[in-house]
Order: C-alpha cells, then structure tokens, then sequence
C-alpha cells in the first residue's frame, strides 16, 4: 500500500514537470516589455483579447520599469517595446538597438497632493509649485527609478531652475512603480507628480475619493508619449517581427485608436490617441 | 489594517468562486515549485549524503561553500539566471526566459544547497554504529548505502520541507526569470507583489493565505507519509 | 549449518556462510592473526597484536581496562574496520572488510547496538533478507526472540524507542543469532542492561556454541563470567595481548634503585624491582608465581600480597587468586590441588616471586 501512494505521488511528480515543458501554442506569441504605469491602468489586459481577436495573436508582457524595459529590448529577451520616455528611445533608436518609434497614445502628468495642501501649490504652474514644494520643504515622493515618469519629474526640477532635491530630508525616492510611489506620498501627506492614467485607476480604486487630489495640471510641459519601440532584427534575428509590426500597425490603425480611446475608468478616457 | 480581515474573506472568495486568475497562479505555482524540488532532491540528496558520509580532502571547505550558499538572495540568483538565459546569454538559444521552466532552474539552484547541507548535517547524525551493525549482519557496499539512506529518511524529509518553504515563497527568481505574465508565468508570489505594487493590499493578503493554505497541504501530506514509516 | 557445502568454494558471490565438509586436515585455526597494528591518524598504536590464533568452536575471553585495545581487536575481527598494518587470515585466507567469505560467517554485536529505525521484526529479518533468505521468516524470528527471552507478540512489531536498553541489546543478540554465524564477536553483552537481560544473553551465547559450535570471541568485564565461560582467556592492555595466566602488568613510575635497578614503592612498603625502563612512566609486564624454592633468596624478587579473591575456572581445572600488594591487584593462577595445599583463603598473606631480568617494558 505504502509502495502505492509512493509510486502514485511520484507519477504526479513526474506528470507536472512534464506539463511545465510544453504548452503548446499556435502563431507565435507576441512577447512585449512595458512599463508598470502601463500595465497598472489595466490597458493591457482591455486591449491583449482585441489584439487576438483582430489578429489571432496572443499578447504576453512584462511590467518592468522603463530602463529595465529597454535593457530588454537591448538584449533581444522580448519582440517589442511600449514605453513612455521620448529622449530615451530616441537614443535607443541612435544606438541601433532599436530601428523605429510610433506615438500611439498620450496623457499627461499631474502633480497631486493632499487636502491641507501644506505648500499651497494649488491652482499654480508647475515650476511654481516645485519650488514653493522646495521652499517650504513639504514631503514629495518621486519615482526615482529612471522611468519615463522619473524622468519627467527630473526634467521638471530643471525647467524650474532647481536642482534636483537629492538628498533632502523631503524629497522620498520611493525607486518603486507608480502606484506605490502615490500611496507612499498618501502616507506621507506629501505630493507627487503622477500620470493621469495611473491617478484615474488609484482614484476607481478608492471610490473616487482618494487621499490625495489633482494639485496642478494642463501646464504644456506635461505630457506623457506614449510609443511603439520596433527592434532591429539585425541585431535581433530571432525575435517575433511580423508579429510586432502587427501590433504597432494594429494600435496605430483606426481601429486600434478607437479601442484606446474607448478605454475608460468611472466614466474617463485613460489615454487619448495620438497615431498619425 | 481592515484590509488584513477583508484579505480573509478575499480569500475564501477567491477559492469558492473558482476565480480564474487565482487558480492559473496556483497552478503556475504548483507546476514551477514540484519541478524545481524535483531536480534539487534528485541532485541534492546522493550529493549531501556523500558529503556527510565521505572524508576528503577539503571536506571542510566544500562544507563552508555550500553553508554560505544557504544566504543565496533571489534577485541575485534571478539576475544570474537570467545572464544566462537571455538572449544575449549561453543558453539564450533554449526559450527558457520568461517560462516556467526557466524559473524552475533558478529555483532549483535556490534549494540545492539547503537539500545538500541538511541532509549531509543528518548524514553525520546518524550513529556511527550504524555502519557497524550493517556489516557485522553481513551488508555489502550497496546495503551499506541503501540502508543508511532509509535510516536518515527523517532528516531528508525535513531537507526538502525547509527547501520547499523557501522555495514556494520566493519572488526574486520568478520575477526576474519569469516576468510575471498572466496566465503564463504569474504565480501566486509575484501575483501578491504586483497586487501589493499596486496598493491592493486586501488582495495580496488574500493570496497570501492561498499560499499558506498550499503551504499547509503539502506539510500535511509529508507529515501523514512520515508517521506511516 | 546453514547453506550448501561446496568443496573448493567457488568465485560465485555466496549467499551463505560457505561451510567447508568436515575434514580431519582441515585447519582447527580459523583465525590467524599477523603482525597486527592499529592506530588513529598519526597517534599512538592502540592495538599491537604480532601473532593471534583463534581455534574453531572456542570460548574466547578478552578481559582488560577500558581503552586496552578489546573494542579495536573484535572490529578487526569482524572486519568492520581495516588495519593500518598486518594480515588477518580467515578460514586461511586473507580476508577485510566486504571480504566475499567471511561477509557471511562472521557477526559482531557492538557495545552499543545500533537498531534500525523499524520494528523488532524487522531488525531481525534485515540479516537474513541480505543473505537472500526470506522462507519461513516468521518461524526464524520468533525463534531469536525465544532465545534471548522474549515474547513474539509483546515485541515483533515494537519499535526501538519501546525498548528498554536490556532488551534492545538482546534484540540485537537475536538479530545476529538467527543468522547461525560461523564465528559471534561481542563486546560488552552484559555491561549496562539489567540482571534478567544479562543472564539470557550468557545463555543464548552459551548455546550459541554448544548447539551450532560457533566460535565464540566475548570482551567482557564480567570476570565471573569469563572465568566460568571461556576455553581460554585473553588480557590485554594498552594494545597488547597476553595469555591470561601469570602475566601482570605494572605501571608506573619508577625510580632508580641499588645496583643498578630501577624500583616501585608500594603502599605496604614493598617494592618491585626492574631493570631501567625506558622512560620513568613505562609499564612493566611482569610474571608473578607464587613461590618455589627455586625462587631465589627472600627479599631480592619476592613480593608479600594478601589473598583477595579465589575464582574457579571450570574448563581449565585452575583456579584463579587475586592478591592486593599494596595498591597493585595481581592476578596468577594455580591448580585446585595447590590452593588447599597452601591453605590458600581471602586474607592470607602470601609470597610471591617473579624474574626481573624476564621483565619486559610496554
């Protein structure tokens, strides 16, 4: 009996690491490297059976911060790249790993806060904000972890004529995705600078009445591109191709750019299309 | 702190109502973590048998490495993993990133050196008149070796509880090596750290408890087959 | 005995304890022991043996201090352990551990047994499963279990933390019993288990002989015992090995003495004389008889002891005297005839003389 169940437990065994060796599939997969902003808004997971339906491919992603991202794409581990951070890409594109970039969608970035609002940045530009955030050395929380979103906060500090708060006591670099970094500020009554996607899925997610508001928004320098990265099958010969020219076809068609505006939380357009 | 009780009730949820996203984490997590204690047994016992049983030459400092090797961070053996196994990597040929079974090897390096250590550690336990007795009843080499290893069964049985445990909870290897993509390489540990990322905390409890509840399965079972013998 | 004779014993892997026909040229000796040295690493020798034979179907005792060597000798005979130098020849052949001839004959049952993690039944059935012989297990096992004294049902299915230290020591004892050996070894059977358990093991050994005519090799403080069991009794000390007889062995120190000797001082006042010993701490192996005329004058190699202990050795017709001289226990022998003749009792004060240039320093 005893001989039995050791036998049986071991067919299980051996039954289970077989079935990890073989799914099969049929069209290759699409496998994407994108950021966590990406992905935490749910956009992906809306537009994956779309993608499928229309084109009979499956869509497989990885959330990673945007420099992880393009290490990826560098390294030829994933077929493509939806990313938001324009200078990077453009220097990615310089350095040959990658042969073309498509803007598909955009948002913009807001800098949030809490009700006390202890900085009074309300209503303000955003240089104007920073540096009365600065000057009164109120808690903010920034990415830190070389996303498009950090790197667009950074750009920022310096449109205002300030130096990047390194080191200060107030200035927490959370080096996490962006809804962590947002609850991070919640925690500390601090402010943010977040993009709208990402705001509207934290707010559905608190009922609409988060902790922290939309402090300062619609300043021209605040918007977030999203793009397309094709890699170089050059330096690439294996990757899927056909499959990510597909997809950057597909998101850029009529279709595809109706799929993305019709993407909505509590009733708001997340992203707004912006192929040409 | 509610959303330690709503993870609870998350969690009964979760289980009863058959949610999809759930079961394909627990299977991702079961499949990934009985193939990699699989290989770490096969591999692990019959060479941490042979250290405790064997005197060599630098018996002592092969004892230190594998000791050491017991601290193994997860992201650095994910990272590792990964140079080999990318693209750009010498295996990057094999498919392995971004599956389970490439998880599997990272995880699998992840136990061997505690299978390794503590079944050697057990090995040594063993009274030293065991290999006494099998001669003076006439054993051969081979008795020797079988029945030495039955006698340590307890040990070796606790070797692979402890692997399993850290094996079945680490994130590091799965994130990296996996790349936690739904339904294909999310399994419940990197399902809680996204849940967790994105602030929904009452999930990440949620399945949390999923895992222990695994956990207390898995523990349940070995304990029924330890009693029996 | 068990298992089929074959003349010449082929090459084959026995299963069996090979048992040669009776044969009137076959060899009495079946063990021959040569030049045998052991020692840990690079320490001292503990076991020192430069030639042993041990005859068939014999009783032989190993009696001496802790750390004397008995434990090492009984591993070496029973090829749990190899020796860092000489030749043990079994059934005339030389023969080690896993040695195809002697795997099967020889058992050893260790001071300490060790038993395995399952039931009594099991222990005991382990030998003979090795050997292939899984008829009749049943019979066989509670057979060993009658001769060591205990119930089948009450312990077949026991498990060894349900047994007392007695009974698991005679646990092992059946274990080794069933298997019919050639030769037994055992070491320390009756030292920490309880009166009951200790007197079924001297039985079970007893019989052991008599009725299968195994060779039997016991180390064992039990001086009553070895005096009453043994064809022959051994002493050995820090390695070495003597003829239980008149042989004592005398440590140290010693100091320089008149002409040319070196002395002992004991308690009462005697003294011992040897030649110079090698180093002050040296033990000295030292024949004692009691004293003849051809002894020599009084005083130069005589020693005055005191009767403590008279023990009959049954198979040898001696009796063995134990005297105290000083702090220092002596132990000779004489014939019953010679006890009554020197009106030989506990108390009595008694001579005896020894040859110091035959002293000979370990």
């Amino acid at each position: 009996m005893k001989k039995t169940v050791a036998l049986f437990t071991l067919m299980i065994i051996c039954g289970m690491a077989v079935l990890t060796c073989g799914a099969q599939e049929f069209g290759a997969p699409l496998m994407m490297a994108t950021t966590t902003s990406t992905d935490n808004t749910g956009l992906l997971d809306y537009l994956a059976p779309l993608f499928k339906k229309d084109t009979g491919i499956e869509l497989r992603w990885t959330s990673v911060g945007t420099g992880k991202a393009l290490l990826l794409g560098q390294n030829c581990d994933v077929d493509v790249l939806l990313v938001h951070a324009p200078e990077a890409e453009k220097e990615f594109i310089a350095a040959g790993y990658g042969i073309s970039r498509m803007e598909v969608m955009f948002n913009d970035f807001i800098l949030i806060g809490p009700d006390a609002d202890p900085a009074g940045v309300k209503g303000k530009g955003v240089a104007e904000a920073l540096a009365a955030i600065m000057d009164k050395q109120a808690v903010f929380a920034s990415r830190g972890d070389d996303s498009g979103t950090h790197k667009m906060e950074l750009s920022q500090w310096k449109r205002a004529g300030l130096a990047t708060p390194e080191g200060e006591g107030w200035y927490l670099q959370v080096g996490q995705g962006m809804l962590t970094t947002i609850n991070v500020a919640a925690e500390r009554g601090g402010y943010t600078l977040t993009d709208r996607g990402t705001y509207i899925k934290y707010s559905a997610d608190h009922k609409d009445n988060p902790p922290l508001k939309i402090m300062v928004e619609g300043d021209a320098g605040l918007k977030n591109r999203y793009s397309v990265v094709l890699l170089n099958p050059e330096r690439c010969p294996k990757i899927n191709v056909s499959g990510a020219v597909a997809f950057a076809r597909w998101l850029a068609d009529e279709k595809g750019q109706g799929y993305v505006k019709g993407f909505e939380l509590m009733g708001r357009p997340l992203f707004f299309p912006s192929a040409k | 702190m509610e959303f330690i009780v709503s993870g609870l009730l998350k969690a009964l949820v979760l289980l009863t109502s058959g949610d999809a996203e759930t079961y394909s984490a627990v299977f991702a997590t079961l499949r990934v973590t009985t193939a990699s204690m699989a290989a770490s047994l096969l591999l692990g016992i019959p060479l941490g048998f042979l250290l405790g049983h064997h005197d060599f030459p630098g018996k002592r400092q092969v004892r230190i490495l594998v000791d050491t090797l017991l601290s193994l961070p997860t992201v650095f053996v994910g990272l590792m993993v990964y140079a080999f196994v990318s693209s750009r990597g010498p295996f990057g040929g094999m498919g392995l990133l971004f599956t389970l079974p490439g998880i599997a090897i990272g995880q699998a390096i992840l136990a061997l050196p505690i299978v390794i250590s503590l079944v050697a550690t057990a090995t040594q336990a063993t009274d030293r008149n065991l290999r006494t007795t099998l001669i003076s009843l006439g054993a051969a080499r081979r008795d020797l070796l079988l029945t030495s290893l039955w006698e340590t069964r307890h040990g070796i049985i606790t070797a692979g509880l402890v692997a399993y445990g850290r094996v079945m909870t680490e994130v590091g290897i799965s994130m990296m090596v996996g790349g936690n993509i739904k339904w294909h390489t999310r399994t419940i540990t990197t399902a809680i750290a996204l849940e967790t990322n994105k602030g929904l905390f009452a999930m990440g409890i949620a399945l949390g408890l999923v895992l222990l509840l695994i956990a207390f399965s898995v523990t349940l079972g070995v304990t029924f087959l330890r009693r029996r013998s | 005995m068990t298992g089929p004779s074959s003349p010449g014993g082929g090459d084959t892997a026995p299963t069996v304890c090979v048992q040669p026909l009776r044969d009137p040229d076959m060899s009495s000796v079946i063990y021959r022991v040569s030049d045998l040295v052991y020692a840990y690493g690079n320490g001292p020798r503990v076991l020192d043996v430069p030639g042993l034979e041990i005859e068939r179907e014999t009783i032989t005792g190993l009696i001496g201090p802790n750390g004397s060597g008995k434990t090492t000798l009984l591993k070496l005979l029973a090829f749990v352990q190899k020796p860092v130098q000489g030749e043990i020849r079994f059934k005339d052949r030389p023969a080690g551990p896993f040695a195809e001839h002697a795997r099967f004959c020889v058992t050893f049952l260790p001071q300490t047994p060790y038993l395995l993690k399952r039931s009594v039944y099991k222990n005991i059935a382990y030998g003979l499963k090795i050997r292939g012989i899984t008829d009749d297990l049943d019979r066989r096992v509670e057979g060993a279990l009658a001769v060591v004294g205990l119930s089948a049902e009450l312990f077949r299915s026991r498990h060894p933390e349900a047994l007392s230290g007695g009974q698991a020591q005679r646990v092992a004892l059946a274990a080794r019993l069933t298997l019919e050996p050639e030769v037994l070894l055992l070491d320390e059977p009756t030292a920490n288990v309880d009166a009951e358990s200790a007197h079924l093991i001297k039985e079970a050994v007893l019989a052991a002989r008599q009725d299968r005519g195994a060779t039997v090799l016991v180390a064992s403080h039990d001086l009553q015992w070895m005096y009453e069991v043994s064809d022959r009794l051994l002493q050995m000390y820090r390695g070495g090995i003597w003829e239980a007889g008149n042989t004592n062995v005398v440590p140290g120190p010693w100091r320089p003495g008149s002409d040319g000797r070196w002395e002992k001082h004991l308690s009462d006042g005697g003294r011992i004389r040897v030649p110079r010993p090698p180093f002050p701490d040296a033990s000295a192996v030292i024949d004692f008889s009691l004293s003849r005329p051809e002894c020599g004058e009084a005083g130069a190699n005589t020693l005055l002891g005191r009767v403590s202990r008279l023990i009959l050795e049954q198979k040898r017709e001696a009796v063995a005297v134990t005297l105290a001289a000083g702090h220092l226990t002596l132990t000779v022998r004489a014939s019953c005839r010679e006890v009554e003749g020197r009106g030989l009792l506990p108390g009595r004060q008694v001579l005896l003389c020894y040859d110091p240039d035959a002293v000979v320093f370990i």
